[in-house]
């Protein structure tokens, strides 16, 4: 039985050809190769033009200050902050995948959870500049930290923006430890590959000595599962966090109780959706479709479709409590953000993010490449404006009529934006040149169980 | 001292292996597999450590902020109470989560003595499969008379593969 051309939901989650040997073998191989592949070299150019394009805003920024991005009274918060909660929820959705499907023991889960935990790290390493770039003089950033000082000032704790900068800082650390931990065993398999002496010192030293001697194996598995149920709350947590730092404040449209849920959400959406258009093409350009199948893209669909759902809820709850609270401000923001001038945007986020994944509903579009693409793409797009019309839309008609105002990015906040994209795919290209694209010895447990089901249902 | 290093095909004949060694009383022996052994108990103290570190990472953290907004510098924001113990939880949360993951990173190292780049062990030549689908067994021997010992159970284990190397 070997994987058809076409995906088609009723494959396993691993073909029965596939044994410990030829997968190590093969997904070593890709890291080991001498020479990059060149479609790769194809997408890692522009990816690091764009990251070079990043390094000039910020250094622009750092010079000329913040004036130079759209922000202006009344409308503060704007690109930085947005798409800081835009990756922040990229990131969170690998998580999810990573830590709370471990937790839940799911086949599907063990083939694409490296390449959910790259994507946790380069989305939160693509967030977490932002806060820094914001802050108009980033050098006194360690004001955040409390820290012994002349004037005996304490940091505001009771702030969500505090909390946010301790959330994030937090899920950073824990989700390079988590990734590095599932990667140890791996990367003394790629070591143990290794032909040249380069490779096999720089493996080496990364693999710190892992043998897979019984004491080895033992703590380590004790210790990430742990790990997972440690990350699959701070996943949550953190995007609350961010949910609370607009409920926290009186602002029209974000003064709400529902952010943190709806927040989380979100994160699950954009998630699955990015998870999607990294697993897609890798399948098919590494030759993985044996064991990223059908089946996975089939359970990523209707994941995505469920955070679908939720995030219809809360668009519903939050046009519902609108009105049936009695503030009169929140009433006027509302009718402006979905009939005012950046009416596109709510209708946008509503569209892509709540409308166009219903088509997933039909089983025969959850195999069909191209439009699951089409829809991932578009909930990505979406996301991005959903985040603009919270932070933007709600800014822009504050209570009292005389602050209103509008916004607009300029050049350096879509060049900082496209910037960060460009770190986000660096990254992923990187660690699918240089680290194994597979969790290999979760994979070899799964491999052993299902050979185990396999000969017992072969002899009842 | 001596060692031998026996490679086995898959894990049912590494896990017959190992029991027959261990009934034979053969020494403490030593197993190098590409993936945990099913019949391998979880068992670690480092867990326990996680959870310490991260209940103390969040009773100092929250100890911390109750003394500076208590007693350091008390602020006054729209009346709010200065023991506001609610808004000191998520730092609290977070900072003890911190120690907690970085506990259980540290732990895994000192509890496993890694990283230790060089074992004698690597010296065999089968040794690299360990990473990729070879299951070894590794036992000591310590005289002819363990070596003839070894010898007779070797016969009806069936090794893949047989090495000698020096500990």
């Amino acid at each position: 039985m070997s994987a058809p051309a076409e995906p088609r939901s009723d494959e396993p989650v691993i073909y029965p050809q596939v044994s410990m040997a030829s997968l190590t073998d093969r997904v070593c191989a890709i890291a080991l190769r001498e020479r990059a592949y060149l479609w790769w070299w194809i997408a890692f150019v522009p990816s690091v033009a764009l990251l070079v394009l990043l390094i000039v805003a910020s250094g622009y920024l750092f010079y000329a200050g913040l004036g130079i991005w759209g922000i202006d009274w009344p409308v503060m918060w704007g690109f930085a902050i947005l798409s800081y909660v835009w990756w922040i929820a990229i990131a969170s959705g690998g998580t999810i995948i990573s830590a709370l499907f471990f937790l839940m023991d799911v086949d599907w889960r063990t083939s694409i959870n490296r390449i959910a935990e790259s994507m946790m790290l380069f989305g939160a390493a693509a967030a977490g500049i932002y806060p820094i770039l914001h802050l108009g003089r980033p050098w006194l950033a360690y004001w955040l930290f409390f820290y012994p000082n002349t004037m005996t000032l304490w940091p505001q704790f009771r702030s969500p923006l505090l909390w946010d900068f301790w959330a994030l800082l937090t899920y950073v650390f824990s989700s390079v430890l988590f990734w590095y931990m599932g990667l140890i065993p791996d990367l003394a398999s790629v070591r143990d590959r290794a032909t040249t002496r380069t490779r096999q010192r720089l493996y080496g030293i990364f693999a710190c000595g892992f043998r897979g001697s019984s004491r080895q194996w033992r703590h380590h598995r004790a210790i990430y599962g742990v790990m997972a149920a440690v990350m699959a709350p701070v996943v949550v947590s953190i995007h609350s966090i961010v949910g609370l730092d607009f409920a926290g404040a009186a602002t029209t449209g974000w003064h709400s109780t529902e952010f943190p849920p709806f927040f989380v959400f979100g994160a699950l959406l954009s998630g699955f959706a990015i998870v999607l258009l990294l697993v897609i093409p890798l399948r098919r350009l590494l030759a993985l479709g044996d064991i990223m199948t059908g089946r996975h893209l089939d359970v990523l669909c209707k994941l995505l479709l469920m955070s679908s759902l939720l995030l219809a809820y809360a668009y519903l709850m939050d046009a519902f409590t609108t009105f049936y609270g009695g503030d009169r401000a929140e009433r006027v923001m509302f009718m402006v953000r979905v009939s005012g001038a950046y009416m596109p945007v709510y209708w946008g986020a509503i569209v892509f993010n709540c409308v166009l994944p219903q088509l997933l509903w039909v089983r025969r579009l959850r195999r069909c490449v191209p439009v699951i693409v089409l829809l991932c793409l578009g909930v990505v797009v979406g996301m991005w404006l959903e985040r603009y019309e919270i932070v933007v839309t709600s800014l822009h008609r504050p209570p009292l009529p005389t602050s209103w105002g509008n916004y607009h990015g300029t050049f350096w906040d879509w060049a900082t934006l496209l910037g960060t994209v460009g770190l986000f795919l660096s990254g992923i290209l990187l660690s699918v040149r240089f680290v194994p694209v597979v969790s290999l010895h979760e994979m070899r447990a799964l491999i052993e169980r299902e050979n185990a089901d396999r000969s017992r249902a072969g002899q009842s | 001292m001596k060692m031998m290093l026996l490679e086995f095909d898959d894990q049912a004949a590494f896990s017959a292996a190992l029991a027959r060694l261990e009934a034979a009383g053969i020494g403490a022996i030593e197993t190098y597999t590409p993936m945990p052994p099913d019949a391998q108990v979880t068992r670690s103290p480092v867990p326990l450590c996680m959870f310490v570190a991260g209940v103390t990472g969040f009773s100092g953290v929250f100890a911390l902020m109750a003394f500076a907004d208590v007693h350091a510098y008390p602020l006054n924001i729209g009346g709010q109470p200065d023991f506001a113990w609610p808004t000191f939880v998520p730092i609290a949360f977070e900072l003890g989560v911190l120690c907690a993951m970085l506990t259980g990173f540290i732990g895994y190292f000192v509890a496993c003595r890694m990283p230790q780049l060089y074992e004698p062990v690597d010296v065999c030549r089968a040794f690299g499969r360990a990473s990729r689908d070879g299951w070894f067994l590794s036992i000591p021997i310590e005289d002819a008379q363990a070596l003839s010992a070894a010898r007779d159970l070797l016969a009806s284990l069936a090794p893949l593969s047989v090495e000698e190397y020096a500990a």
